[in-house]
């Protein structure tokens, strides 16, 4: 992904539930405390951009610690923050891709599943975690490529929306779709689109 | 380029078939095109001095002449797909349909098609567009019926679509193996391949398997200290 991507950018504002591991002087407008210090232990959402780093520095990191006292050393020596599970990767929705993934609603859980999973792949490695999700996506795709090339969808593209009940279902399956599947959709029905026109008008 | 990113990944089929028309096949002219001798090898004939030979030589203006002005009627020669449509349009010739247009030929292929359902038959790569143009320009210089050749083609095109789509559920982020499958059947699914198995790979890249050689690299940054595991709950 590229720097002027705006996948990639509203990838990275999605809010992860973090832990504060010490308290922090002057943070407190971030849980609604304007002046006051945030709390050790106290968890907040904060976006993915910013807790990526935190999660990866320490209180000492790039400090001279040398003739600091060792027990205030001890308090920052810890990551600043720990990052808990993000609701996207909880067991309740992983038990619900392996139930069925075809027809879960990614849109609703997260709208940018894929992405944020190879961010979140780059800090901890899970490989059952990829592993799971690119079989979601196998599986998925399957799908995705069977509704872009069903006939009655590309009729339905190029009308104005219509009442009947092929085209109110087939919304309803774009609604489930995450980010990058939708693209995904859009890329393949274009070039059956293409063949099909092709094929016909000649 | 300023293309939509539609155009930049994939060709259009307008653009394959652009590219094969481009292939020779063979035709029957009706027309000869072959000048007297003296004329085409132009040994008293200079185009710089005007009162050198009183009648020009016509030609065609082509880049590669020699089968084009050499034509001799009802002597079988070679030219380009466009060339070959474009003179039997004006009736000045007949193209020889490719032996593997015929309903005997394309009902072996649909026969393998059928017995293998993991290998695509060894159909020539331009097919489906080969099949195409005769079909709507030379639909009288095939050896069979159209109709039932046209019945065979989509069979086979039906069939092989379907393999296509089973395919596309045992995709992998690091390979994809086409054999035998045509331009125009590769483009088709171009987009969808090339996006899906992008996305593959990128999530891929992260897991021990994908982390490969450089793995230890990797490692030695500073790691959180969670590790995120499954089945753990929050």
């Amino acid at each position: 992904m590229s720097y002027y991507d705006l996948d990639d950018i509203l990838t990275e504002s999605i809010k992860f539930p973090c832990k504060f591991n010490s308290s922090i002087a002057g943070l407190g407008f971030l849980e609604g405390n304007p002046g006051k210090p945030i709390a050790k232990n106290s968890k907040i959402e904060l976006p993915f951009w910013l807790s990526k780093i935190l999660a990866e520095e320490t209180g000492t990191d790039g400090i001279d610690t040398t003739g600091i006292p060792q027990n205030s050393i001890e308090e920052f020596k810890d990551f600043y923050i720990e990052l808990l599970q993000p609701p996207f990767f909880q067991p309740r929705v992983l038990n619900a891709i392996k139930a069925g993934g075809e027809t879960l609603d990614l849109h609703t859980i997260c709208p940018y599943f894929y992405f944020i999973l190879e961010k979140w792949s780059t800090i901890y490695n899970s490989d059952e975690l990829v592993d799971l999700f690119m079989e979601l996506l196998r599986k998925r795709g399957v799908k995705i490529s069977n509704y872009a090339s069903s006939t009655s969808m590309l009729q339905a593209s190029d009308q104005q929306p219509s009442k009947n009940y092929i085209h109110n279902n087939s919304q309803e399956f774009l609604l489930t779709l995450d980010e990058f599947e939708k693209k995904l959709y859009k890329t393949t029905q274009l070039s059956y689109k293409n063949m099909n026109k092709w094929l016909h008008n000649r | 380029m300023s293309f939509p990113e539609s155009l930049q990944n994939t060709f259009l089929p307008q653009e394959i078939q652009f590219i094969v028309e481009n292939e020779p096949i063979k035709i029957l002219p009706r027309i000869t095109t072959r000048q007297r001798k003296q004329y085409r090898q132009g040994s008293n004939y200079d185009p710089d001095s005007k009162n050198s030979h009183p009648i020009k030589p016509w030609r065609l203006i082509t880049t590669n002449d020699y089968n084009v002005n050499n034509m001799i009627a009802m002597k079988s020669t070679e030219l380009p797909l466009w060339m070959a449509v474009l003179l039997k349009e004006q009736k000045k010739c007949n193209i020889i349909a490719p032996n593997w247009i015929t309903v005997s030929n394309l009902d072996k292929y649909i026969d393998f098609e059928l017995k293998n359902p993991m290998k695509f038959s060894s159909l020539p790569w331009n097919w489906l567009v080969i099949a195409c143009i005769l079909f709507t320009k030379a639909p009288d210089d095939l050896t069979d019926p159209i109709h039932l050749l046209k019945s065979r083609c989509q069979d086979l095109r039906e069939i092989r679509l379907a393999k296509v789509q089973n395919g596309l559920a045992i995709l992998n982020e690091s390979h994809l193996q086409l054999d035998n499958l045509s331009l125009m059947e590769i483009n088709e699914i171009r987009p969808y391949a090339t996006k899906i198995s992008d996305m593959f790979k990128n999530l891929h890249k992260n897991t021990a398997a994908g982390l490969g050689e450089d793995y230890d690299m990797h490692m030695d940054t500073s790691e959180p200290g969670a590790s995120f595991n499954m089945t753990q709950n929050p």
